[in-house]
């Protein structure tokens, strides 16, 4: 409980810190609120590399994404999943994920949006931790609900979900007496570093982001805190790389990789459909 | 209470007037962003309008003017929704247009185009060179502005064509 305590004060230092500057809501280890543009394509590259638990090997995961803006309310990413794993790199598994928006008040500068979110995903890769991860080890599926506040130059984002974790095929069966349910949280903001004044698309943009998650495995009554820093540059006003160091802060489950680099490349193509 | 829309439509087209020129340009505000690439999705998506010619945009006031290539073909509905459609809403929007001698008051009906536009909350006067006119309909403004406005006209005049009848008022500039 005190590390709750701590971990929470220092979660309220964090937005403070930020209040007060201009921020931004394309996050990088969590969704906004808010939907990608009607009628346009996202292509999205994300390569994690975590350092492994058992031994010195790097886990290098590949997810390679689709992202489509149906409508201005909703969006639809399929992602396919390759890994390391076994040391030859191959793919394990795909899903696909939708995120509708169910409230949005706008102002000048501000917004306030819930969306909820699904995701489905196949993975055939063997489960050998207790965490339940739908992108990258387990099949299964997550519903969720997303709030974010943009409020002047300050923009906080939480996440809630439900996640249930069932056999990864016929082969890589879920152990037996684990939780294959979990509820996962985040808790982000991000800070607009540059440009200091906008004048045009072609600017660079430089943002900071600080994102707090977790999951409670349900049954098992365990849990995971983890912190993650990230830089993310976007060029043009259309192409974002983000390179982030999720860690854990606290944990009393097992789990293979929880620390390592993200580095992910997104373009963005206006008016496909 | 539809005897009384329509007594007022009529009203309304006994006072008209016609102007003799065209909409020559629309500005607009969007609200719900910060970002730049907010802003260009916005931007990309004013731009793909048939009758859209020129976008300039305000990146940092997420503000647009916007030219066209043919006036007669221009639908203000169409512009809110490409706003709509990049994931955000319209704080603001105003329509410029030159008049010469225009006479207008409340309630008064003005033939622009293919637009009818009531006015609202005005003094009686003749519009005279470039003169912009705000629209007060829902989504064309923020609902907070919109409700300084909407008790006074909503139960007068009856709008019922949302693409081509506008209540408007003349902003303080």
């Amino acid at each position: 409980m005190k590390k709750f305590i701590k971990y929470g004060s220092l979660w309220v230092m964090i937005v403070f810190y930020f209040n007060g500057i201009r921020a931004q809501e394309l996050f990088v280890f969590s969704e906004p609120a808010s939907n990608m543009p009607a009628k346009s394509l996202g292509i999205r590259a994300s390569n994690w590399l975590m350092y492994n638990n058992r031994g010195n090997m790097l886990n290098y995961q590949f997810i390679p994404e689709l992202m489509w803006g149906v409508n201005k309310n909703l969006m639809i990413h399929l992602d396919g999943f390759f890994t390391n794993q076994g040391g030859n790199f191959h793919a394990v598994g795909a899903g696909t994920y939708a995120k509708y928006r169910i409230y949005s008040a706008d102002a000048v500068n501000r917004h306030f949006r819930m969306a909820v979110y699904g995701r489905l995903s196949l993975n055939n890769s063997v489960i050998f931790q207790q965490e339940i991860d739908l992108t990258r080890n387990n099949t299964g599926y997550a519903l969720g609900l997303i709030a974010t506040q943009l409020l002047h130059r300050q923009a906080i984002s939480a996440t809630i979900g439900f996640n249930q974790a069932y056999n990864n095929g016929s082969e890589n069966k879920f152990p037996p007496g684990q939780a294959e349910q979990a509820m996962n949280f985040s808790l982000s903001t991000g800070r607009l570093i540059f440009p200091k004044e906008y004048i045009s698309y072609k600017q660079t943009n430089l943002n900071l982001m600080l994102e707090l998650s977790g999951q409670h495995l349900i049954g098992d009554n365990k849990n995971f805190i983890d912190l993650a820093p990230a830089v993310q540059f976007i060029f043009n006003s259309q192409t974002r790389l983000d390179v982030g160091y999720k860690f854990q802060l606290y944990s009393d489950m097992q789990r293979v990789a929880p620390n390592g680099f993200m580095i992910r490349m997104e373009h963005l193509l206006f008016n496909v459909f | 209470m539809k005897s009384l829309h329509i007594y007022m439509l009529v009203f309304g087209l006994f006072m008209q007037s016609v102007a003799s020129s065209q909409i020559q340009s629309v500005s607009l505000q969007a609200s719900g962003l910060t970002c730049s690439m907010c802003s260009r999705a916005i931007y990309k998506s004013l731009k793909k309008l048939p009758s859209v010619a020129k976008v300039q945009e305000d990146i940092a006031h997420s503000s647009y003017h916007i030219q066209f290539k043919d006036a007669q073909k221009v639908s203000l509905a169409d512009l809110k929704k490409a706003v709509l459609d990049a994931g955000f809403s319209v704080a603001w929007m105003e329509v410029k247009a030159n008049f010469n001698n225009v006479e207008v008051a409340n309630d008064s009906a003005l033939q622009l185009d293919d637009f009818t536009f009531f006015f609202v909350d005005i003094q009686k006067q003749k519009l005279n060179g470039e003169r912009k006119l705000l629209i007060l309909d829902k989504d064309y403004l923020l609902e907070k502005d919109r409700k300084k406005y909407a008790g006074t006209y909503e139960s007068k005049t009856a709008a019922t064509d949302g693409d081509r009848i506008f209540h408007v008022t003349l902003p303080q500039s």
